[in-house]
């Protein structure tokens, strides 16, 4: 199944392209057909059972894996035929932590930026700043065996960012993490969306992924089942959303609309009118609701 | 100003092996067993000889027999201590799950292994630069010339590197550091003795007249070493050197000066109704055209650029089979 909406976003606009992608092991398909359009600057999240191909489909992207067939396209450069031009725009964090035990932090990082081959005289600030954006700027002299899980997976994005990457590729960022750990890692990837990197990561967890996605693909056996925002995604499923309204005194009022323009509409009509609102939400099309109804019979 | 290291993962592994506390260890073992070797060999070879030091032919053969030894230990200490150096390079990597982080640089592959085999060697070339004091007691002693020293020290830091090659190449290839290691000892181990039982193999079946090819023995950086060390003859020679059973083999396969004598050209030989014959020594061993010592170098050259090749294959991205790391 195509992703439309995705499919349909204008090429100049799109940080990240997968058309008719497959890869094959043997009769087993990893990936079939999958075709997903990254818009530039969006928190892109690839959600699906284990299985459904999200880490092979993030190693193509980053160039490790090739594909048995289909395109792909990140920041305009091909992983089959221009790997180092992939390589110059996209930081990737593989699903496995791993990293050098024995050097400190910063040399850890210094190590990283000799092998994007960027100038030592910018070393120092370089670090400095990785540091800051992940919270680790009291760690530069410590040794990486020393810090926590939560810290060596900031560590690892830091290096992800040591070449300041357009594109952002993570795969399962948050696993393993305790709960204070998850909502660092959160904040920090919603503030990398802030700062105009496009994002894509996968993640089980399904509310984690409503809070910092702006976009979503729901893929299962290796294909996209949807793919959009939350919002579009819903809209599709129901062919309307339905608007929850709270107002002052506790009374809640329903409305359906068609789509985001007819949310709006309704909004700016109840304001004009001076209607007192408490609360005004979409209801249902949470990301876990809407995997379950995208997913549903098609689980194997 | 800050330059940039020419190989990054060289100067990493640099840095991490020399903050280990391993690496000191390694080289006092290493310089502790060579001394308790020269002087074992020092005394036993005088003994054995009733050479007295202050005579200068005795000197010198003491000399030349303390120099085979020394060298020959250490062309054993580089066979033990490589494979374990090496074997691990990319295939820890893997098991630390550091392997992809690194490929998904711009490093190319080529550096890559490159770093790795220039780590491991920088470390062997550290050993055998901490033994030249060791190695420069024979010399001192008389019997070795100074070029015999550099194509003896030359030989062993080939060997090395042939091994460094062949240890990265299986480490690239296998997932586990352990099954690395076991291999490359293994193919190590047929470098020096497999070498031996392969010729042995061809001499012990082969029903021609002619002496069966020493080729094989190319690839053996003991029967290599053994042929850039003969020195001259001498009237002490006959003291024991673990070499002497080595030339000894590759000198059958050169015609004898009673059938036929060496004339001043190496290798060229002439019918003993020729010129007046002098008691020189026999004529080289050639294999395929080149005296032995060069077509072992040829030969270990072409072994370890294979390997180097094959490893830098088994790590270029993208790859059609994911593999972990």
């Amino acid at each position: 199944m195509t992703a439309t909406a995705a499919t349909d976003a204008p090429p100049a606009d799109v940080a990240v392209r997968t058309v008719g992608l497959t890869k094959r092991y043997g009769d087993l398909y990893a990936i079939h057909d999958l075709d997903l359009a990254v818009p530039a600057g969006s928190v892109f999240g690839l959600i699906g059972p284990n299985g459904a191909g999200k880490t092979t489909t993030f190693a193509i992207l980053a160039s490790v894996l090739s594909p048995t067939s289909g395109r792909v396209e990140v920041a305009g450069c091909d992983p089959a035929s221009d790997a180092a031009g992939v390589r110059r725009h996209l930081g990737y964090m593989p699903d496995v932590l791993g990293v050098y035990d024995d050097l400190r932090v910063d040399e850890y990082l210094e190590f990283f930026a000799a092998a994007y081959r960027l100038a030592p005289s910018g070393w120092p600030g370089l670090v400095d700043g990785l540091l800051e954006l992940v919270g680790l700027e009291g760690k530069r002299e410590a040794m990486v065996d020393s810090l926590s899980r939560g810290m060596k997976q900031r560590l690892a994005l830091a290096r992800a960012l040591v070449h300041d990457p357009e594109v952002l590729v993570l795969d399962e960022p948050a696993s393993g993490l305790d709960p204070r750990a998850r909502v660092e890692l959160r904040s920090l990837v919603t503030e990398l969306g802030a700062m105009g990197k496009t994002v894509v990561v996968s993640s089980h967890i399904l509310s984690e992924m409503e809070e910092m996605c702006t976009h979503v693909a729901i893929i299962e056996a290796g294909r996209v089942l949807a793919s959009g925002t939350p919002g579009e995604i819903g809209e599709r499923l129901a062919g309307s959303r339905t608007v929850v309204v709270r107002l002052a005194g506790g009374e809640e009022r329903r409305f359906t609309v068609a789509d985001e323009t007819e949310q709006q509409a309704l909004l700016g009509r109840l304001v004009a009118e001076g209607v007192p609102v408490l609360e005004f939400r979409q209801e249902g099309g949470g990301l876990e609701d809407l995997f379950l109804r995208v997913t549903e019979g098609k689980v194997q | 100003m800050r330059l940039p290291p020419l190989n990054p993962v060289l100067a990493r592994e640099l840095k991490q092996r020399m903050r280990g506390r391993l690496t000191w260890l390694v080289l006092t073992a290493y310089l502790g067993l060579l001394a308790l070797i020269l002087r074992v060999v020092m005394a036993g070879v005088a003994r054995f000889s009733g050479a007295e030091l202050g005579n200068p032919f005795a000197s010198a053969a003491v000399g030349r027999s303390v120099f085979g030894w020394l060298l020959f230990f250490m062309l054993i200490l580089v066979c033990f201590i490589v494979p374990g150096l090496t074997a691990a390079a990319i295939s820890s990597e893997r098991e630390r799950r550091t392997l992809t982080s690194l490929q998904v640089t711009l490093l190319p592959a080529r550096s890559i292994v490159l770093g790795k085999i220039l780590a491991s060697l920088s470390f062997v070339l550290l050993l055998v630069v901490a033994s030249v004091p060791l190695l420069s007691v024979p010399f001192l002693v008389g019997g070795v010339s100074l070029g015999e020293m550099v194509r003896g020290v030359t030989m062993v830091l080939v060997a090395a590197v042939t091994i460094g090659c062949i240890g990265v190449a299986v480490s690239t290839s296998l997932r586990r550091t352990q099954a690395a290691t076991v291999v490359t000892y293994g193919l190590t181990l047929f470098l020096v003795l497999g070498t031996l039982m392969v010729y042995g193999a061809q001499r012990a079946f082969d029903r021609s007249e002619r002496m069966s090819s020493p080729a094989v023995l190319a690839l053996n950086p003991f029967v290599a070493t053994a042929d850039v060390v003969r020195g001259r003859q001498g009237p002490f020679d006959g003291l024991p050197s673990p070499f002497s059973a080595l030339q000894a083999l590759l000198d059958s396969h050169t015609v004898q000066p009673d059938v036929a004598v060496a004339s001043d050209q190496p290798g060229q030989l002439v019918a003993p109704d020729g010129p007046a014959p002098e008691p020189e020594a026999p004529a080289r061993v050639k294999v395929a055209g080149l005296p032995f010592w060069a077509a072992s170098l040829a030969m270990s050259g072409l072994l370890a650029a294979g390997a180097f090749a094959l490893a830098v294959r088994r790590i270029t991205l993208p790859t059609t089979r994911e593999r972990a790391g």
